[in-house]
C-alpha cells in the first residue's frame, strides 16, 4: 500500500495488469490455502446434506423398525451404518443431523449479526453517553457464564430447535458487537470519513456506505468461527439430554444417548462424534482461512 | 493521555480505584444473574410439588408450600433468599433431597469438582508450555507438526467428543481404562486415592482444549520475543542458550498466559458438567443437570450462583494480575480504540 502511494499515486490498473476487487483477491488467496479448501469442501458437503436430505437419506429420521433394534453396520443390507435403539436407520438420522447442526449454526450468527452489529455501531459512532450504557451492557453480558445460561433458560422453555436457537443467541451477539464497537470507533476518525462529513453526507448513510463496508470483513470472520461455536452449543445441549427433542436427529443428542450403549454398540458413538468434529473443523478452517485471506495485513 | 499517565505514577491509589470499580461491576453482575435466575427458575411450567402422583389434600399442599415460602409473591421470595443466602450462607433445602441443605450437598460434591479440575490445569498448563516451547524451538519439526495438530484439534473439537472417542478406544477396544467413575476402588492403585487408573480419560479429555490454547499461546509468543533486539543483545553478550530462555525469552513470553487463563478457567467450570456427565462423575456438574431434571430450583439458584461467582472472580483476578506484571497496560481507559 504504502509503496505504491509512494511510487507515484497510480493507483488505476495498469495496462496488461488486470483489476481485480478485495473480495477477488481475498477469494484467490483464501483458494490458494489448502485447508480453507477443505474446510470448504466440508462445509459444503454438509450444507448441501442439509438441504436434500429428502432426496439423499435413504430412510425417514423418524422411520422405526421394531424388528431391527440395534443393528451393527452392514448388519443388514441398506443400514450400512447400523440402526440405532429404537430401529431407526443411523446414516439417515446422520445426515438428518446435518440439517439440524446447519440450522441452528447459521440461525445463531444471523441473530448475533442482526443484534450485534447495529448495537456495535451505535455505540461505536454515536458514542458518550449511548456508548456508555451499551458498553457497560457487553461487559455485564461477558460476565455471564454463556452455556450455563442457554441451559437454564431451556430448562425453563424446554427444549426444541426454536428454543435452541433463542438460547444460544442471547449470549452470541456479545463479541460481534464489541467488535463493531471497536472498528467503527478506530475508522470513524479517518479522513475518509471526516471528508464525508464535511461534504454533508448524512448520519446514516456515513454508518452504512462508510464505516460498515470497512468494519465487515473481521464480523465476517467473526461469524465464520461463531457458526461451529453455535453448533458446539447445540451438540452441548442435545448431549445433556435438554437440547433438540426427539424424534429430530440431533448429532449431540445422538453421542449423548450412545453413552449408554458404547461398550457394545460402538457404531452409536463412533459416527455422530466424527460428524460433529468434521463440522467442526471444517468451519473452523474457513475461518482460519477467511481471516488469512482478509487480512490486509498479509498481502503480499 | 494525560490522565493515563497521570495514573501511572501513582499506581497504588489507581490500581486500588481500578479494583473498587471491578468489584462494585462483579457484585452488580451477581446481582443481575441472581434476579435474572430466580425469576426463571419460577418461570418453570410446574412446581416442585405438583400432584401428578398421589394428589396431596389442599390443607396440607398449603402447609408445604408456607413451609418452603413458595407461597409468597414472588419478589419477597426472592428478598428472603437473597437474605439467608448472603447473611447466613443458607442457599435453601434441596427438593431432590429434603433431608439435607444445598450447602451441605454443595460441600460434599464441590471436592470431586475441584479434583477434576486442578488435574485438568496442571496436566493443561505443564503440557501446554512444554509443547509450546519445544514447538518453538524446532519451528517446523515434526514436534511442531504434531503440537500445531494437537492444538487445532483441541480448540475445535469438543470435550465430550474426545472423551468418547477415548472411551472408545482405550475402554471399549483395548479395555485398558476404566469407562467411567471417579476414584473407583478398584481402579485406584496404591491402597485408594493415590493413583488411579479412572482419572486418565476425565483429565486427557478435559485437558486437551486448554492445552491447545496454550500451546498455542506459548509457541507464537515464544517465537514473537525471540526476534526480539533484546534477545539477540543476550545472544551477542555471549549468553548460554538455558539462560536466554529462561530469563529473556519464557519471561517475557508469558505475560500473554495470564490472558489464556482468564479463557481457559471460566470456560473449565462450565465445562466440567460435559466431562462429569460423559464418565458419570459425581461433582457439580452432574448435580446441575440432575437438578435442571427435577427442577430443583434452591439447587440450581445455589449452582448458577457459585458458577456467576468463581467466572466473575477469574475475569477480576486476571485482569488485575495482567495491570501488574505488564506496566504497558493503561489502566481504567478504554482498550478499543
Amino acid at each position: 500500500m504504502t509503496a505504491r502511494a509512494a511510487s507515484g499515486l497510480d493507483l488505476a490498473p495498469q495496462d496488461g495488469e488486470r483489476h481485480r476487487t478485495l473480495w477477488q483477491d481475498a477469494a484467490r488467496r483464501f483458494l490458494r490455502n489448502r485447508l480453507a479448501v477443505i474446510g470448504l469442501a466440508i462445509v459444503l458437503l454438509f450444507l448441501f446434506l442439509a438441504v436434500f436430505a429428502d432426496l439423499v437419506a435413504p430412510f425417514p429420521y423418524d422411520k422405526v423398525y421394531f424388528d431391527r433394534v440395534l443393528r451393527f453396520p452392514f448388519e443388514l443390507p441398506g443400514h450400512p451404518l447400523g440402526t440405532d435403539e429404537v430401529g431407526r436407520d443411523y446414516l439417515s438420522r446422520l445426515i438428518y443431523g446435518a440439517r439440524t447442526s446447519m440450522t441452528v449454526g447459521i440461525a445463531v450468527q444471523t441473530v448475533a449479526f442482526l443484534i450485534g452489529v447495529p448495537l456495535g455501531s451505535l455505540a461505536g459512532y454515536v458514542g458518550g453517553r449511548t456508548d456508555f450504557v451499551i458498553s457497560r451492557f457487553i461487559d455485564t453480558m461477558t460476565a455471564f457464564p454463556g452455556l450455563m445460561f442457554s441451559i437454564l433458560i431451556i430448562s425453563v422453555w424446554g427444549g426444541g430447535i426454536t428454543k435452541v436457537i433463542f438460547a444460544l443467541s442471547i449470549t452470541s451477539w456479545i463479541g460481534i458487537a464489541r467488535l463493531t464497537r471497536g472498528q467503527i470507533l478506530s475508522l470513524r476518525e479517518k479522513e475518509y470519513v471526516e471528508a464525508a462529513r464535511c461534504t454533508g453526507v448524512s448520519q446514516n448513510r456515513i454508518i452504512l456506505r462508510h464505516l460498515l463496508p470497512n468494519a465487515l470483513t473481521p464480523i465476517l470472520v467473526s461469524i465464520s468461527f461463531g457458526i461451529p461455536a453455535a453448533i458446539f452449543g447445540e451438540a452441548g445441549l442435545s448431549f445433556l439430554g435438554i437440547g433438540i427433542n426427539d424424534p429430530i436427529p440431533s448429532w449431540g443428542k445422538m453421542v449423548g444417548v450412545s453413552n449408554a450403549y458404547v461398550r457394545v454398540y460402538w457404531h452409536l458413538a463412533l459416527f455422530p462424534t466424527i460428524a460433529v468434529a468434521l463440522a467442526m473443523l471444517g468451519f473452523s478452517f474457513v475461518g482460519d482461512g477467511l481471516r488469512d485471506a482478509l487480512d490486509p495485513k498479509m498481502i503480499e | 493521555m494525560a490522565a493515563s499517565r497521570n495514573r501511572i505514577t501513582i499506581p497504588g491509589r489507581s490500581m486500588a480505584r481500578y479494583i473498587l470499580g471491578r468489584i462494585l461491576s462483579l457484585i452488580l453482575v451477581l446481582f443481575v444473574v441472581s434476579v435474572v435466575t430466580f425469576f426463571l427458575m419460577h418461570q418453570v411450567p410446574g412446581g416442585p410439588f405438583d400432584e401428578t402422583k398421589a394428589p396431596l389434600p389442599p390443607a396440607a399442599k398449603e402447609n408445604i408450600l408456607r413451609k418452603y415460602g413458595l407461597d409468597k409473591p414472588i419478589h419477597i421470595q426472592y428478598l428472603n433468599y437473597m437474605k439467608n443466602a448472603v447473611l447466613h450462607f443458607d442457599f435453601g433445602i434441596p427438593y431432590q433431597q429434603p433431608t439435607t441443605t444445598v450447602t451441605a450437598l454443595i460441600a460434599k460434591s464441590w471436592k470431586v469438582t475441584a479434583q477434576v479440575g486442578v488435574m485438568t490445569v496442571l496436566l493443561a498448563f505443564g503440557a501446554g508450555i512444554t509443547l509450546g516451547i519445544y514447538a518453538a524451538y524446532h519451528q517446523n519439526s515434526w514436534i511442531d507438526n504434531i503440537t500445531t495438530f494437537i492444538a487445532m484439534l483441541g480448540i475445535t473439537v469438543p470435550s465430550f467428543v474426545v472423551a468418547m472417542w477415548l472411551i472408545l478406544f482405550f475402554a471399549v477396544r483395548l479395555k485398558w481404562l476404566p469407562m467411567g467413575g471417579w476414584n473407583a476402588s478398584d481402579a485406584c492403585l496404591l491402597g485408594s486415592r493415590f493413583v488411579c487408573t479412572d482419572w486418565i480419560m476425565p483429565v486427557v479429555a478435559y485437558a486437551l482444549g486448554p492445552l491447545a490454547i496454550i500451546a498455542r499461546y506459548t509457541r507464537s509468543s515464544m517465537v514473537d520475543v525471540m526476534r526480539q533486539d533484546f534477545t539477540r543483545t543476550a545472544r551477542a553478550k555471549g549468553l548460554g542458550n538455558r539462560a536466554i530462555m529462561l530469563r529473556h525469552i519464557l519471561r517475557n513470553a508469558l505475560i500473554p498466559m495470564v490472558t489464556a487463563l482468564g479463557v481457559i478457567i471460566p470456560n473449565l467450570l462450565t465445562g466440567s458438567i460435559f466431562i462429569e456427565a460423559v464418565f458419570r462423575i459425581n461433582g457439580l456438574g452432574k448435580f446441575f443437570v440432575t437438578s435442571i431434571f427435577n427442577r430443583d430450583y434452591p439447587m440450581i439458584m445455589a449452582l448458577f450462583l457459585l458458577i456467576a461467582f468463581l467466572w466473575s472472580l477469574t475475569y477480576l483476578f486476571t485482569d488485575i494480575v495482567y495491570t501488574w506484571i505488564d506496566p504497558r497496560v493503561r489502566l481504567g481507559a478504554e482498550g478499543g480504540a
